[in-house]
């Protein structure tokens, strides 16, 4: 009895050391966000409404959104692959060990490469004065356009994104590789396991590794959603972007509209999120 | 033949980032027409702008600082007095992403402008300190994981105990 009063007298003071984190993180975070799905419900009179989300059901708008899954999804694909590929190349691969820690070092770096700056490398490389382009046009002539990447297409963009991508697969998925315990090998192996990619062993690796892509691949996905790049190339190209038309909305007389396109961009990365947090946790429970 | 993919793969995806970093390096130098240069950047060093100190914003210098300052203390406190919450941050990691920069601006605007209960926007100061606080926001998912790796294997209630024991306290070191 005595010792349940003390813990109810100590409580307060031991949530007080966090106070200061979630104080500031309730202010700029969490009611920022809270405004804009509470203003995604409400009228110009202040009343409740379903209008604002109504009006998201637009060809337009909803193409928007479209085009911003499909670059999503896409470049955290391929970057997947390729991440992966590289990934396994230096752990299991057999190539020599001083190569990891540049490759690691680099992805490091990389991962965290983006918005303008990353927009100028591709521009400078595949836009129009770049290299690539130049070397397009030397080879093939004018004729074959679609031959060309530009940037600010969908084709090009997920090459662009590609290139933080790639690193982060490699962030992610090298400790899930290093974690592979050589237990399982060996268990496999006493189990009819050989070493080809049709064996016990592989089908455990892939089961073991599994959680860990899906993770990856969220993760990828996210990282896509949150980049700065996207919103400024979309701006300067007029073309249809969510975060644009959000802008618009409020600045043309519509805030209703702007915060419904905000509460929708919440909403679908509110959901990978949460398929992220629920891999991470079960790739973690595999690979400690 | 392992070895062999093993390569393939490693020398296709160094390339993929070697050759924007290439042509972006020689979009840099291609200032003069006809000829490579360093005009680009003799120009970007001689600017005013460059060699003025300020011209990096105040907010942007101080937010590091204060993401620290809100990081640390809180990340030791959590360890030491809160384990069981410590699990909790690995989830925050995913907050940059799905507080997109914006969004918050969106909603600093509308809720910290002049005719509201917390006018941050109404000078400069008060726009330098939100946008200070924005910068944090979005670095928090860097921050916590950052210090969390940062403390897993130091045994800081151990510290923590002993220097309690040679008489330190939470309000004297």
């Amino acid at each position: 009895m005595a010792s349940t009063d003390l813990s109810r007298r100590t409580l307060p003071l031991r949530w007080l050391g966090v106070a200061p984190f979630i104080v500031f993180v309730l202010m700029f975070l969490i009611l920022p966000s809270l405004y804009i799905v509470v203003g995604a419900f409400r009228g110009p009179d202040g009343g409740f409404t379903f209008d604002n989300i109504r009006g998201l059901n637009t060809r337009t708008i909803l193409n928007a959104y479209w085009v911003s899954i499909r670059v999503s999804f896409w470049s955290a694909l391929i970057g997947c692959a390729i991440g992966f590929g590289m990934a396994s190349a230096v752990v299991l691969g057999g190539m020599p060990k001083a190569m990891r820690s540049p490759l690691l070092t680099f992805s490091g770096v990389a991962s965290n490469f983006a918005g303008v700056p990353l927009a100028f490398a591709f521009i400078a490389t595949i836009g129009p004065p770049g290299p690539g382009d130049v070397w397009l046009r030397t080879e093939f002539g004018d004729q074959p356009a679609r031959l060309r990447v530009q940037p600010v297409l969908d084709h090009g963009l997920i090459l662009t994104y590609l290139f933080f991508q790639i690193p982060l697969m490699i962030l992610i998925i090298t400790p899930a590789l290093d974690g592979l315990k050589r237990e399982w090998r060996e268990a496999a192996e006493m189990l009819g396991a050989t070493g080809r990619s049709t064996g016990a062993w592989s089908r455990c690796r892939s089961c073991a590794l599994a959680a860990r892509h899906v993770r990856a691949a969220f993760r990828q996905f996210l990282r896509r959603r949150g980049d700065r790049l996207r919103a400024g190339r979309a701006a300067a190209e007029h073309r249809a972007d969510p975060a644009v038309r959000q802008i618009r909305g409020d600045v043309l007389g519509s805030p209703g509209l702007g915060y419904a396109l905000a509460f929708g961009m919440i909403v679908i990365t509110g959901v990978a999120n949460a398929i992220y947090i629920l891999a991470a946790l079960r790739s973690e429970r595999w690979l400690k | 033949m392992k070895r062999f993919f093993a390569w393939s793969a490693f020398l296709f995806g160094s390339l993929f980032f070697i050759l924007p970093l290439l042509g972006m390096t020689e979009f840099s130098l291609s200032m003069r027409r006809g000829v490579y240069s360093f005009d680009a950047y003799a120009r970007a060093c001689g600017s005013a702008v460059s060699r003025r100190p300020s011209a990096i914003p105040s907010s942007w210098r101080s937010s590091p600082s204060f993401g620290v300052l809100l990081v640390v203390p809180t990340a030791y406190w959590v360890r030491l007095r809160m384990p069981s919450c410590g699990r909790g941050s690995s989830s925050s990691r995913s907050c940059r992403w799905s507080s997109r920069p914006i969004v918050i601006v969106f909603g600093y605007i509308r809720l910290y402008n002049t005719s509201s209960w917390l006018p941050l926007t109404g000078s400069a100061t008060g726009t330098n300190i939100l946008l200070m606080f924005g910068y944090t926001t979005l670095a928090l998912p860097v921050h916590v994981p950052g210090r969390r790796h940062g403390s897993a294997h130091d045994r800081r209630s151990t510290l923590t105990e002993a220097a309690q024991s040679l008489g330190a306290g939470w309000g004297r070191s």
